[in-house]
């Protein structure tokens, strides 16, 4: 079952001497689901555009079913798309659109109707046969143009942003529908979305890309938890990222330095660091937790000192330095960095909290719940649970053509 | 409130509507009943109701000359379709600053008079014109040109004169043409070809229909054309009802062969819009 069905190899494409794609490399293996993720502009419509033979790569190739398909025209492969803007033929009804590919195929007028008939049912568009595009709602256009694409059963099915001018409840199950569908026909999908938490729920696999090129390419479990790279933690996870350098490293905890504090990641047994090195920390909003800083003004010195002292229990994971006990109530596992609170904000039921380092970068907290322990103004230490945390790489692209 | 808007719109409709029952319906009406009327012998008009004027145009003389006007006609027509679509088409697909160049060479030749630019024709076609000066030199041996005053000449000359509109008409409706349509057709399989006929042709349809009311309606009456170009071997309706008028002074008579050749242009019209009314046509035809 796990054949390669498709694979790009390079790709590299440019237009007006803007490069889009920097050299795409992936295998998808057959009845696989995977999703392109990205910011808007990050190529991905470009890469769907060269697997279907919309577009042609300046470089690299396109190799469907072991055969190299890259310069061969669309209706030379068997793939099919789910256009981003639809482009359903407007002088053609609903069930003409649908009935296009298999027209051409020459599929008998009897299968026809009836391949039709169930496309339809499936986006739960039956009856709407006679309607032209014209007389359709946006989301039901969407419907359509699945359908069309979908009928034709084809070999890989190309999918640009298929739900996104669905209501929520709507693309629930529309969503249901798609992935059972894929299952039951073993049809390979790519799929392309905006919306992580589908990328999440749906894909086999997620390719995160980013300023043409994947940043990573993992099931959504390794994407979710263990971001490569700082681009990745904060395009999924929405996580804060953390600059900072290994203080020392115990066992499997690393004390790094950053923000004017102290702060531990929890990393492999044998992974090797230097002190000095520069890390990057992600760790995802929901698992930042936030106490009050010690109520009397203090020094910047005193603070430094007990941060350092702070360090060294954490070292020997015991606790009880009488000089830190009030802090050390409230934040049991390890010192924090110092923050002021400027905006408290709700939304979905979510507490959200943004936060500004001493060095001006913004960390943002969030956690169910709509009463704020803190507000605006207030100076509080931000720490995590060492667990919370994965160190990433720094992304390669400067965030290229995105916007 | 509702009636009082409604009436409102009337009122701003009113200079509209007297336009039009002036100088349309007015003339039109005049016209048909003139058509209904005698000739009387001293340069005039006899209120003397007869069908004789209508009997007329049955005569042989006269209904060939009907035929032969919506023979040009179609051909003209066809072959204004043939040469503007894909013209227009190509014109659509250039870059924006060749478009607005070409529109330009498109128009510029309207800065001219028609005539003059006839006689050019004329030049051209002459016996020891253009045409045929460069044929000589491209090293061919031939006779004296016999193309003016014949009917291939009246075609040159209709097609040059109509083909503007039909590439205009035609550009501006595949200059409104959704590329995206026709990847969507080759993604589900059509060839190139296929996917013309299927999705480009006929979305565009609706600029060649226009084109061809464009072409057609004046080349029913477009007799100038035939007179100069075509000698005075082919005589159309038109250059029969101006001859009527001036020199046969016969009113009456003129008066009929406009009601038949507005009739025929009509019924043609209509049976056009039955054959091509698919629903999207709608408000252009
Ligand atoms: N035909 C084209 N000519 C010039 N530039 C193009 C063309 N097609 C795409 N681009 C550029 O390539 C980049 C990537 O475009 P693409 O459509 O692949 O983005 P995307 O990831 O699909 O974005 P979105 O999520 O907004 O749909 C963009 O910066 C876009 O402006
Ligand atoms: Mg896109």
């Amino acid at each position: 079952m796990s054949e390669t069905i498709l694979e790009l190899k390079g790709i590299r494409k440019a237009f007006d001497g803007v490069s889009v794609l920097n050299g795409i490399d992936l295998s998808i293996d057959s009845g696989e689901f995977i999703t392109l993720l990205g910011s808007s502009g990050c190529g991905k419509t470009t890469t769907l555009r060269i697997v279907a033979g919309l577009e042609f790569p300046d470089e690299g190739s396109v190799i469907l079913e072991g055969q190299d398909v890259t310069g061969k025209s669309p209706d030379k492969r068997d793939v099919n798309t789910v256009f981003q803007n639809y482009a359903l033929f407007p002088h053609m009804t609903v069930a003409e659109n649908v009935a296009y590919g298999l027209k051409l195929r020459k599929v008998p007028k009897a299968e026809q109707k009836k391949r039709v008939a169930e496309a339809l049912e499936l986006v739960q568009l039956a009856g709407y046969e006679k309607r032209r595009p014209a007389q359709l709602s946006g989301g039901q256009k969407q419907r359509v143009a699945i359908a069309r694409a979908l009928v034709n059963n084809p070999r890989v099915l190309l999918l640009d942003e298929p739900l996104g001018a669905l209501d929520l409840q709507l693309r629930r199950q529309m969503q249901i529908e798609l992935k059972r569908l894929q299952k039951r026909l073993g049809i390979t999908f790519i799929y392309i979305t905006h919306d992580q938490e589908e990328a999440l729920n749906m894909s086999d696999r997620i390719a995160v890309m980013h300023g043409g090129v994947f940043e990573q390419i993992g099931t959504p479990d390794q994407i979710y938890d263990k971001p490569r790279t700082d681009y990745v933690a904060k395009f999924v996870g929405s996580a804060n990222v953390i600059c900072g350098t290994v203080l020392r490293k115990t066992g499997n905890s690393l004390a790094v330095a950053a923000e004017n504090g102290t702060v531990f990641v929890k990393v492999g047994n044998e992974a090797e660091y230097l002190a000095g090195q520069e890390v990057r920390m992600a760790v995802r909003s929901e698992k930042l937790q936030i106490c009050e800083a010690d109520s009397e003004p203090t020094s910047k010195s005193r603070r430094q000192e007990s941060r350092e002292q702070e360090a060294a229990k954490q070292e020997n994971e015991g606790r009880g330095d009488d000089s830190l006990k009030g802090f050390e109530q409230q934040c049991p596992k390890t010192t924090g960095i110092p923050c002021t609170v400027k905006e408290i904000s709700f939304a979905g039921g979510m507490l959200r909290m943004a936060m500004e380092t001493e060095s001006g970068e913004e960390l943002i907290a969030s956690r169910h719940g709509i009463r704020p322990d803190q507000k605006v103004g207030d100076h509080v230490l931000v720490f995590w649970d060492p667990e919370a945390a994965v160190l990433v790489e720094k992304s390669s692209v400067e965030g290229a053509n995105e916007k | 409130m509702r009636s009082k808007k409604r009436s409102r719109v009337w009122l701003a409709a009113l200079p509209l509507y007297l336009f039009t029952i002036l100088f349309v319906a007015g003339p039109l009406i005049y016209m048909v009943v003139l058509s209904f009327m005698s000739k009387s012998d001293s340069w005039g008009i006899e209120a003397v109701f007869t069908l004789r004027n209508y009997e007329r145009i049955g005569e042989p003389v006269y209904r060939e000359c009907f035929v032969q006007s919506l023979k040009l006609a179609f051909t003209t027509t066809f072959l204004t379709g043939l040469i503007g679509y894909p013209f227009g088409y190509f014109m659509a697909k250039l870059s924006p600053s060749k478009k607005r160049l070409l529109l330009l060479l498109i128009m510029i030749p309207f800065w001219t008079s028609s005539l003059i630019r006839l006689y050019g024709w004329m030049i051209i076609l002459q016996a020891k014109g253009v045409l045929y000066q460069t044929i000589r030199f491209l090293g061919f041996e031939i006779k004296p040109l016999k193309l003016l005053y014949s009917y291939p000449a009246v075609v040159v000359g209709m097609v040059y004169a109509l083909l503007p509109f039909m590439m205009l008409a035609v550009y501006s409706s595949v200059d409104k043409m959704d590329w995206n349509l026709v990847e969507a057709a080759r993604d589900l399989g059509a060839s190139a070809a296929k996917a013309f006929w299927t999705v480009t042709f006929r979305l565009t349809l609706p600029g060649l229909l226009s084109g061809v009311i464009l072409t057609f309606v004046p080349s029913m009456g477009l007799f100038f054309i035939a007179d100069i170009l075509g000698g005075n071997k082919i005589v159309l309706v038109g250059s029969l009802i101006q001859d009527q008028l001036t020199r046969g002074a016969d009113w009456p008579f003129a008066a009929a062969l406009s009601v038949v050749l507005m009739t025929i242009t009509t019924l043609l019209l209509i049976l056009y819009r039955r054959i091509a009314n698919t629903g999207e046509l709608e408000g252009i035809v």
